[in-house]
């Protein structure tokens, strides 16, 4: 072979085999992004988005507009499907789920004034933590879009491989997000919902070995014991970034609903046991009195959804849980009560409540009182918080 | 610009080379200012204003060296050599030192403002370069100075970022042959075979294991002890890291510049196939220790002054070679590690050579030797790769078991090993940073190809790669010739180089 033939070759097959490897990711279209080409038994089923979520949906957001969002943590991610009627008013609105597993404080607010930037946006649903929400300068902070590039997604061995792995599961697999960004985790895993509790619940006594099993008395405690007399916002918390937000929502006359997703009943009473929850009440307040400066027309509000009930308190013991994934991720049938609650026109007062700084004390007193009611019609609940706490061999 | 770029690869370096071999039909000397122009640009895509920089550092150390050549003989040429190397050594003294040494100041209360430099890309290789342009000048070995050539000489893309330090001598004839002008298709063949397998090198192998190196002295340098399997899989990362990422950048540079008909000195030789540290300093970074050597060491006095003398040259030359490459007590202590590894290795041939023992190591003896020399090295990298001198203690205090070992809970289960561990002392539990049987096969991987896989040059020995390798008559199935397997074969390096040019990084979330 002449050096000729051999440099030629090289560079013809070169070229080639990158153009076959680009077609093929943009058919295979593992990460979801092109959303063109739909062949059965080939690339329907999109396992491998969950781990380039943070590439992808900004720019799907950006592509499809949407006027009615979702944002926050995976929680957030789990549990909203965007078509809901209450979120998207009965279908007149665009919804998409901007939320992205293991986003905190910072990041979900960066994605908030991305989101701003990109769409024209109506309508937003934001979860938040009690916590200090600082604000947070938001300069190459989201790498996978100022990075972005087709590229990668074309001429990359990570899509290559993420390629062959979408066409092998296609039989055994499914989508790790519905189409329009709520993410599935572990979707239809009735029966290990015990296990994820116990699994968490043991990490959490890992950290806080107060929260342990020795520590769940044999009679539930009465509700009094909890009482708080005064709920003072904590003067130190900083919430600058929350009220930079607001002031931005508000100048574009966004109808914003902040809201602090519920908890399972089960993790409700852990965190009274372990003493961690009255913090987040008082905090709660401090948050409240932000919210009502910053709010105008009752555009911007807050909800809270802590509370004992049957949605809350669901038996993860039983053969099947539908509203449960793990004590956090909640599944959307859930969520679409919250959404009901925050954005539609179901009676309040069942599962959620709106929250002003008048009206923190009544919503914490009615908490406890929830829990009373709840433990006298569910005398096995605490016999259900000993087996999530037992280690599982 | 980087090599491993899509614009280099696809734009640049396509058009640039286009344009060389198209102008070159007209004119060799506007062919050689073609490439100089597009060198350039090369150096400006990063920062546009430091063109400006280079170009009045290149015109000042011309002047200089031609004042030199012009006086040669004269004590006005000493005066100037002087000059010009001070002029050198300052520009590369405020660019890289001069917030190094405002901190170090700061520490003693001096209360200084820090300057906030931006150090310029390949500052410390065209100011080498150019030193030694100086130095040869004055000692009568630099004949051609075309200006074209000269700018071409430093400028000159595929070495200007991070070398190999070029020699005036074993350039500018190059530049001033006609062969180099006229396209020959075997140079295209050996270059692209070259910089496909240089590409491979850092894409592949080096970004790849650098995946487990990282996490590891990221650890330390959050203050968190770290057990000593984890440092010591951190270590062996980043050993094999900066090799094959250097190594592979320095083939690039090699077969883009035999692209253009140019031949550039070696820069590595299986270094950790080295059996002494003396061994390793004649095969890692080449023409770095040629520079220390040659305008250094010698300088110094080198060995002519007695033994003491020698070590004490051979300590500064390491010492200043160490914070050559960056300014951070970290590269300084590196240097010294390696000049003592070399006194020591110095004394120890003395001792030999004193007491009459000749007697060559067996197979055996050998490998202990190459062992003992590669572990020397990982030590000393963990000084070059550490943040600060504390996060490098801290590392080789992990290194060295105090803070215990701790293997991956999963392998407790190997056997009767697992438990027989356990009894010794071995904690079986979830390692901080330490990658399990994955990252072993990654360092597994890289150990077969440095020790025991033919380097770059090797390969292509019979079409003379670079300067100073001439072929040979020993024939070896794997000695590289244009044939279809060969194509094949370089056809899938370069490709998997190219589609790792560019990764989606995934998030990895394990807790929700």
């Amino acid at each position: 072979m002449s050096a000729r033939s051999y440099t030629l070759g090289l560079l013809a097959w070169l070229a080639l085999l990158l153009a076959a490897v680009a077609g093929f990711n943009r058919v295979i279209d593992p990460f979801w992004y092109y959303r063109d080409f739909k062949i059965p038994g080939l690339n329907v089923v999109k396992p491998r988005f969950a781990p380039y979520e943070r590439h992808v949906k900004p720019q799907l957001l950006a592509r499809m507009r949407p006027q009615a969002i979702v944002l926050g943590s995976s929680l957030a991610e789990i549990g909203f499907d965007t078509n809901d009627p209450a979120l998207t008013e009965k279908g007149k609105l665009r919804g998409y789920n901007f939320a992205f597993a293991g986003a905190g404080w910072d990041l979900a607010q960066c994605y908030f004034q991305y989101a701003l930037q990109a769409t024209d946006l109506k309508r937003a649903a934001f979860e938040i933590r009690p916590e200090a929400m600082p604000r947070v300068d938001c300069t190459h902070r989201l790498g996978e879009i100022e990075d972005f590039s087709q590229l990668k997604f074309l001429l990359s061995v990570t899509a290559l491989n993420d390629s062959l792995r979408t066409i092998f599961e296609q039989g055994r697999g499914r989508s790790s997000h519905t189409r329009e960004g709520r993410f599935l985790y572990a979707r239809g895993d009735f029966k290990n919902v015990l296990a994820r509790f116990n699994e968490i619940f043991l990490g959490r006594v890992r950290v806080t070995p107060q929260c342990s099993l020795a520590h769940v008395p044999d009679h539930p405690p009465p509700s009094s014991q909890f009482l708080m007399t005064d709920i003072t916002p904590q003067p130190g918390l900083d919430l600058t970034g929350l009220r930079g937000m607001l002031q931005a929502a508000r100048e574009q006359g966004i109808e914003l609903r902040l809201f602090l997703p519920p908890e399972h009943a089960l993790l409700l009473e852990l965190h009274l046991l372990c003493g961690t929850d009255a913090q987040r009440w008082t905090d709660m307040a401090a948050i409240a009195r932000v919210v009502a400066e910053e709010s105008q027309h009752g555009n911007i509000q807050l909800w809270e959804f802590y509370g004992y009930n049957d949605w809350t308190g669901e038996s993860v013991v039983g053969p099947e849980t539908v509203y449960w994934q793990d004590p956090y991720h909640l599944n959307y049938e859930l969520g679409s009560l919250m959404l009901a609650d925050m954005f539609g026109d179901r009676p309040v007062g069942t599962l959620g409540r709106r929250i002003t700084p008048a009206n923190v004390g009544e919503a914490y007193r009615e908490f406890l009182a929830s829990r009373t009611r709840f433990l006298e019609t569910h005398p096995g609940f605490y016999s259900e918080l000993r087996t999530t706490l037992t280690p599982r061999h | 610009m980087l090599f491993n770029s899509y614009p280099f690869l696809f734009v640049f370096l396509p058009i640039t080379l286009f344009g060389f071999y198209l102008i070159a039909r007209a004119s060799n000397a506007l062919a050689a200012a073609w490439l100089a122009a597009s060198s350039f640009v090369f150096y400006g895509w990063w920062n546009p204003w430091y063109v400006i920089l280079l170009t009045i550092s290149i015109a000042c150390n011309f002047a200089v060296g031609l004042g030199i050549i012009r006086r040669q003989g004269l004590p006005g040429g000493r005066r100037l050599l002087l000059f010009g190397v001070t002029l050198n050594l300052l520009l590369l003294g405020y660019y890289k030192y001069a917030d190094f040494f405002v901190s170090n100041l700061n520490t003693f209360g001096a209360g200084l403002t820090p300057l906030h430099v931006i150090l310029p890309l390949g500052i410390s290789f065209f100011t080498f370069t150019q030193i030694a342009f100086l130095a040869d000048a004055y000692q009568g070995k630099a004949a051609e100075y075309r200006f074209t050539h000269y700018c071409l000489f430093v400028s000159y893309f595929p070495h200007l970022i991070a070398g190999p330090i070029l020699h005036h001598k074993e350039m500018m004839p190059q530049f001033a042959q006609r062969e180099t002008y006229q396209l020959n298709w075997e140079n295209f063949a050996v270059g692209l075979t070259i910089l496909f397998i240089g590409l491979f090198k850092k894409t592949v192998i080096a970004d790849g294991v650098a995946f487990y190196a990282r996490p590891a002295f990221d650890w330390v340098g959050n203050g968190l002890p770290l057990s000593a399997v984890d440092a010591w899989g951190g270590a062996l990362a980043y050993t094999f890291q900066i090799y094959f990422d250097f190594s592979g950048y320095s083939d690039m540079a090699i077969g883009l510049s035999r692209l253009f008909g140019v031949r550039l000195p070696l820069n590595f030789e299986s270094p950790y196939k080295a059996a002494s540290i003396i061994d390793f300093w004649r095969r890692w970074h080449m023409t770095l220790s040629r520079f220390l050597r040659d305008y250094l060491y010698f300088t110094l006095g080198g060995n002519r002054k007695g033994v003491g003398r020698r070590y004490i040259n051979l300590m500064i030359t390491m010492l200043l070679g160490g914070l050559w490459h960056g300014a951070n007590w970290t590269f300084v202590v590196w240097g010294g590690l390696h000049g003592l590894y070399l006194v020591i290795n110095h004394a120890w041939r003395n001792l030999r050579q004193r007491y009459g023992w000749f007697a060559e190591p067996g197979r055996i003896g050998k490998a202990v030797a190459v062992l003992l020399t590669f572990m020397a090295t990982v030590v000393a990298w963990v000084f070059f790769r550490a943040d600060s001198l504390n996060h490098a203690l801290a590392m080789v205090q992990a290194m060295s078991g105090m803070n215990g070992v701790t293997l991956p809970y999963q392998w407790f289960n190997w056997w009767f090993v697992g438990p027989w561990l356990a009894r010794c002392g071995v904690h079986f539990e979830n390692t901080q940073t330490f990658g399990g049987f994955t990252q072993l096969k990654w360092l597994a991987a890289c150990w077969l190809i440095a020790w025991l896989a033919p380097n770059t040059q090797q390969i292509l020995r019979k079409f003379r790669p670079a300067l100073g390798v001439e072929p040979d008559q020993v024939a070896h199935w794997w000695l590289w010739r244009p044939t279809r397997r060969w194509l094949a074969a370089c056809v899938i390096l370069a490709l998997f180089a190219v589609l790792s040019l560019n990764q989606v990084s995934e998030f990895i979330y394990f807790q929700f």
